[in-house]
């Protein structure tokens, strides 16, 4: 070997070397459960000989004539897209209002009330609101009562999937309000006294100053929100289940009742693939959009 | 010369309140990690009585237990040494009131055995999903299997070991067995030919009253003089109905039960109990679905369908939530006295936890009935639940595990159990309804409507009795679509006639797919 060949490999030998556990790490916890995502769903399972056969796409196919599955996707988007929005909504609401609070105990104060949900784990959340619902125990229906309305079971009435979905706004809003309130702390106070200055009024200050500066901000926080309000599961399952019959069924719930209650591990992998396909494509199509961005 | 120091209050505050926090945390840590020993008494009923002609003592029954010879035919466990050492992983659902009373005696299994047993607790819900993927990948972490014949065991069939060499040294013969067990369930846990699963646990559903509330003169008179004939337990179902609304004044409900549709059974396992005790099996002689091809059970489904359905939402005696309850839901609901009748797996409790001094003093006492069935004239004994242990072909020392599946048949085990499930052999099964119940000796150790309809055939769901053939089949699609469908129902989705033709359709696909038909 030539010596600079002999150098090359020694600068890269142990550039891998150090990068191995991290490589292994991945492949271990990534790259091997992909692997097994996608050849479990090509296969299916004789419970009664207890063989694995090769099917290809037979269970993409059954999933996909199902008509069901398109109302999966469907509500998946829609969850998504509602949460999200009023998550982030609330959310920077919240920071304008609490960075507007001269006073610091007062402020204080509604802070802690604020992320008081966030600190609630999911699932104690889920189970908090499942009973305030509740016909015969839920304070909910006991205001409705005693202002003239009739009780509803909630969770078994089509509202169901829209009580969840504000079950999830209360719970993950004060997460967004801290990225907010962290970074509308950030913003020079020069900037703002100038603006003042020059007589804007407060909604002119946030429309063209602050909201500008906070941009990249409020991109990540909405790519962190979006992906992780994709996966949502712990809300819907705890209070509905999916149900009533399969109203509040989003491809994660669907997922997972193939293959925990079911116990169809193949189907419920292909369920899987679909899952991770629409963020994939998102992936794509964005790192395009930047690129062609980048190029003009 | 430098200043001292000067020490800032506030810092020297918040470093007060932080060791607070933290001692605070490591303390709950301790306890968190060493909780208090809870002494669980278990009340033993006692079995001295070998061969006698006992009384009966039943407090209000449908039909009278005659006298009868109760001889004791159930296994010996010997103590031993010859598994000393040896440990046995046994999977158990966690909370289970049914089996707690047994598992609590294991310590006597284990000083005679010398055997280990380690159970893993696992939450209801996820008993099937771990206990397959254990077993489907041949881990190796479990040596006995326990599930639910109603709905997944056939498919832990094949990975379990035969069990006829253990059942012939035990009771003499498989006839001797097959004897002994309450026919249906036995049969299910057949594969290629031999045994793989011993029943150990048996229940099928029934109806309580509070007794208090029936025996109220003021009641008894108001009801009279309202539908004209006297409160007293419920023989058919208008009967039903009309002392369910005489006693419908919300907050309270005239009845409770435990409807909700996927992801838990429990609704549509009341929808084939009611289906099943009218008469009909799930599937013909020609393995097709009888709501579907036989008028009389399509009308008797739809017929069944609705009454619970209008129950809630156009009659409106049952309480609403009760579309959403599970067995536990339904059980707190009842014994916070919100109604007045209840209809459920109530053999979780009746004997031990209804019968509990707290409880009759909030509720009073309560009276266990047979649930009338939708078509009296062909009545039969309606959907049983009933659960298997078998040995996983990865059992390092099979011989010990057989040991404690024996100890899990044996007398004591199943009496032990008996307040609170149905023992699946028949001969303990009338042993315990002709014995007081410990906890309140005017009523049988095994309540008389669990009893009752053993005796009138309650049997696994999927089972055909014209060709004496199980299909366990059902237990996957159309067991699911059917929870779906049952859930979409109570929630007033859809139609009774809806919920009846598609799970006849789930049905068909899935047998005519699976080689029993072409459509």
């Amino acid at each position: 070997m030539q010596r600079w060949e002999l150098r090359k490999f020694h600068k890269y030998s142990l550039f891998f070397l150090l990068l191995s556990p991290l490589i292994l790490y991945l492949a271990l916890f990534f790259l091997y459960p992909l692997a097994l995502l996608f050849y479990l769903s090509l296969t299916k399972f004789d419970y009664i000989s207890g063989v694995r056969h090769f099917v290809g796409l037979t269970n993409y196919i059954d999933i996909l004539q199902d008509p069901e599955t398109y109302l999966y996707i469907l509500r998946t988007f829609l969850y998504t897209l509602v949460v999200v929005s009023f998550s982030f909504l609330l959310g920077l609401g919240y920071s304008i209002f609490v960075y507007s609070i001269k006073s610091r105990i007062a402020n204080t104060m509604i802070r802690m009330i604020i992320v008081l949900p966030m600190l609630i784990m999911p699932v104690a959340g889920a189970v908090i609101w499942s009973f305030l619902l509740s016909s015969h125990y839920g304070w909910i229906n006991f205001l409705l009562e005693s202002l003239g309305f009739q009780r509803q079971v909630w969770l078994l009435t089509p509202y169901a999937f829209w009580w969840v979905m504000l079950v999830d706004i209360w719970g993950w809003s004060p997460y967004v309000f801290l990225i907010m309130y962290a970074s509308l702390q950030q913003i020079p106070q020069s900037v703002l006294e100038a603006s003042e200055l020059d007589g804007a009024t407060s909604f002119k200050k946030y429309r063209y100053i602050v909201l500008p500066i906070l941009k990249p901000l409020i991109y990540i926080t909405l790519t962190l929100k979006t992906i992780d309000t994709y996966r949502a599961f712990d809300y819907i399952w705890v209070m509905t289940g999916g149900g009533p019959g399969r109203s509040s069924t989003t491809l994660n719930i669907i997922t997972y009742i193939t293959a925990i209650q079911l116990l169809n591990f193949e189907k419920a992998s292909a369920y899987g693939v679909l899952t991770m396909l629409f963020p994939f494509l998102f992936i794509v199509f964005y790192l395009i959009f930047w690129k062609v961005k980048g190029i003009e | 010369m430098s200043e001292p120091k000067k020490v800032d209050r506030r810092k020297f505050i918040y470093a007060g309140l932080g060791a607070v926090a933290l001692i605070a945390i490591g303390a709950a840590a301790y306890v968190a990690m060493n909780p208090p020993v809870v002494t669980q008494t278990t009340t033993v009923p006692t079995t001295s009585v070998v061969t006698t002609t006992v009384p009966t003592t039943s407090v209000v029954t449908t039909t009278s237990v005659a006298t009868t010879t109760v001889p004791t035919t159930s296994i010996v466990t010997t103590t031993t040494t010859k598994y000393v050492g040896v440990v046995l992983k046994v999977p158990q659902m966690a909370g289970w009131a049914s089996q707690a009373p047994g598992i609590a005696l294991v310590n006597e299994f284990e000083n005679s055995t010398g055997i280990k047993v380690v159970y893993d607790m696992i939450p209801p819900a996820d008993v099937a999903s771990k206990e397959w993927l254990e077993v489907s990948n041949r881990t190796g972490n479990y040596d006995i299997v326990t599930v639910g014949a109603d709905r997944v065991h056939p498919r832990f069939l094949p990975y379990c070991i035969g069990l006829n060499k253990y059942i012939e040294a035990t009771w003499g013969s498989i006839k001797n067995f097959e004897d002994k067990v309450f026919l249906t369930p036995q049969r299910s846990a057949v594969y290629q030919g031999e045994y793989r699963g011993i029943p150990i646990h048996a229940n099928v559903m029934f109806g309580v009253y509070r007794k208090s509330l029936f025996e109220d003169p003021k009641n008894q008179k108001a009801f009279e003089s309202t539908y004209g004939y006297e409160l007293r337990q419920p023989r058919t179902l208008q009967e039903v109905e009309d002392i369910a609304s005489f006693f419908t004044k919300p907050p309270m409900y005239g009845l409770t039960a435990n409807l909700i549709g996927a992801p838990a059974p429990a609704g549509f396992s009341l929808f084939l109990h009611c289906f099943m005790s009218a008469g009909f099996d799930v599937l013909d002689k020609n393995f097709r679905p009888t709501m579907k091809y036989d008028d009389k059970a399509y009308e008797v489904a739809v017929e069944i369908a609705r009454w619970w359905q209008d129950g809630i939402y156009k009659k409106k005696f049952i309480n609403p939530d009760a579309a959403k309850f599970k067995a536990a839901d339904m059980f707190d609901f009842y014994m916070s006295g919100m109604a007045a009748m209840g209809f459920g797996w109530f053999g979780d409790i009746f004997g031990i936890k209804l019968q509990t001094k707290d409880v009759i003093d909030k509720i009073g006492e309560s009276v266990d009935f047979v649930w009338p069935s939708f078509r009296p004239q062909s009545e039969s004994g309606g959907f049983a639940s009933y659960w298997i242990h078998g040995i996983l072909d990865t059992c390092k020392n099979p011989d010990a595990a057989w040991e404690y599946i024996k100890w899990v048949a044996s007398e004591r085990y199943q009496l032990a159990c008996a307040a609170v499930q149905v023992p699946p052999f028949k001969d303990l099964a009338e042993k315990a309804n002709h014995m007081p119940n410990p906890n309140n000796p005017n009523i049988p150790l095994l309540p008389n409507a669990l009893y009752q309809s053993f005796l009138k055939g309650a049997r696994i769901w999927f089972y055909i009795r014209e060709l004496d053939q199980n299909v366990p089949e059902l237990c996957y699609e159309p067991w699911d679509t059917a929870l779906q469908l049952w859930g979409s129902l109570m929630a007033n989705q859809i139609t009774p006639e809806k919920l009846v033709e598609e799970w006849a359709k789930a049905i068909e696909t899935k047998l005519e797919a699976s080689g029993y038909y072409k459509k």
